[in-house]
């Protein structure tokens, strides 16, 4: 009996519980009760947020969380989110997404916390269980006008895979290196509606890379290290991500947060904090990715 | 000190770890087991500074790192 652990006893009987849930629902607390807990997932909600999307739920209580596809919605609102979309055919629906619970159980503010965290790391997720009410479709003519619209914003979407890929060299020699940048976002995308995930991986993360070094001359002395390191660290992940559309989607919404560097406003020590969690976030998805590893070794 | 949080009806409830303290670090393992392994519900990695565009959906507990862990549930159509 000595030798029984916790540790071991958990692992024999499963049956441990290291957190019991408090006995009483939200709804069934007194109001200087509810009025506490309340505050508290208000503040752990905010401390979630980012300025725009604090001020706005300060404002009204809902906010907008934006999608790495140009969308965003609105949550704020029970049994009622809100999702615009800048192009295509559809542009505004109304949904229902909620947590698997009962939603007496905690403050709403913890169904906002509870929805944003799914949305933001897994937005595919969070539109795939949503419940439709409505579709607002674009009328054709407005369709024309965006589609125009869209052209003129992003020339080079009009461009081949060949010809992105052909451009995207010359202007890393010739020091143009956002919009090599953004040229290889555009092939990332491309190769990722194509299922071609290692590859894409690869130009993921060399946008954000280059968006990196584009910073370096304002932001950080350790540029060019950070690019050879991020596009090693990038080339050794490919082969572990298999067909994992969900990991890749967060890697390139990484190289995303990346291009926002670029702010004249931005300071150099945000700067190196946001390289650092870039790196972070990296090794993260590489630690995910392990596992699945059984099924897929990388090459050597 | 990084900790398990957890939404319940009391805003959420927090679980501290320190791995200075091997007693601390055990129930929060078993915290992550039990609430990830056997109810199913999803954690969350999150930067002590970060937002929630800084998290990262994790599925192991590493008591290490200094990011905090947010246990939410999966979701459902309404």
């Amino acid at each position: 009996m000595a030798d029984l652990t916790p540790e071991k006893l958990f692992e024999l009987t499963g049956e441990t519980v290291a957190y019991t849930p408090p006995r009483r629902h939200f709804a069934d607390l007194s109001l200087p009760e509810r009025i506490e807990s309340d505050a508290k997932a208000r503040a752990l909600l905010v401390s979630l947020l980012d300025d725009a999307q604090r001020a706005d739920y300060t404002a009204d209580g809902t906010f907008w969380v934006d999608l790495a596809d140009g969308s965003r919605i609105q949550l704020g609102v029970l049994y009622r989110q809100v999702q615009e979309l800048p192009t295509g055919p559809v542009a505004r629906r109304e949904m229902c997404v909620v947590p698997v619970q009962d939603l007496s159980t905690t403050p709403v503010a913890d169904i906002w916390t509870n929805l944003l965290l799914v949305l933001q790391s897994n937005p595919e997720e969070f539109l795939s269980v949503a419940n439709v009410w409505t579709e607002e479709r674009r009328s054709a003519e407005d369709l024309a006008r965006l589609d125009r619209a869209e052209a003129e914003r992003h020339p080079e979407r009009r461009l081949t895979e060949r010809q992105l890929a052909d451009k995207i060299r010359p202007l890393i020699a010739a020091g143009e290196l956002g919009l090599a940048s953004d040229l290889e976002a555009e092939l990332a995308r491309r190769l990722v509606r194509r299922g071609r995930y290692s590859m894409a991986v690869r130009c993921g993360v060399g946008a954000g890379a280059l968006a990196v070094a584009t910073d370096a001359d304002a932001a950080s002395p350790n540029a060019e290290p950070e690019r050879r390191s991020t596009i090693a660290l990038a080339t050794s992940l490919a082969p572990w991500l298999g067909s994992e559309a969900g990991l890749l989607d967060r890697l390139i919404n990484a190289t995303h947060r990346r291009l926002e560097i670029g702010l004249p406003d931005v300071r150099r020590g945000e700067a190196d904090r946001r390289v650092d969690e870039f790196h972070r976030r990296l090794g993260n998805i590489v630690a995910l990715s392990a596992p699945r590893s059984r099924r897929r070794p990388p090459p050597g | 000190m990084p900790a398990i949080r957890i939404l319940d009806s009391t805003g959420d409830t927090v679980i501290e770890w320190s791995t200075h303290d091997p007693h601390s670090v055990e129930r929060a393992r078993r915290t992550f087991c039990q609430l990830h392994d056997r109810e199913g519900r999803i954690a969350f990695a999150v930067p002590p500074t970060g937002t929630a565009g800084d998290s990262v959906q994790i599925r192991e507990f590493d008591p290490t790192s200094p990011d905090d862990v947010l246990f939410v549930r999966p979701l459902q159509g309404g």
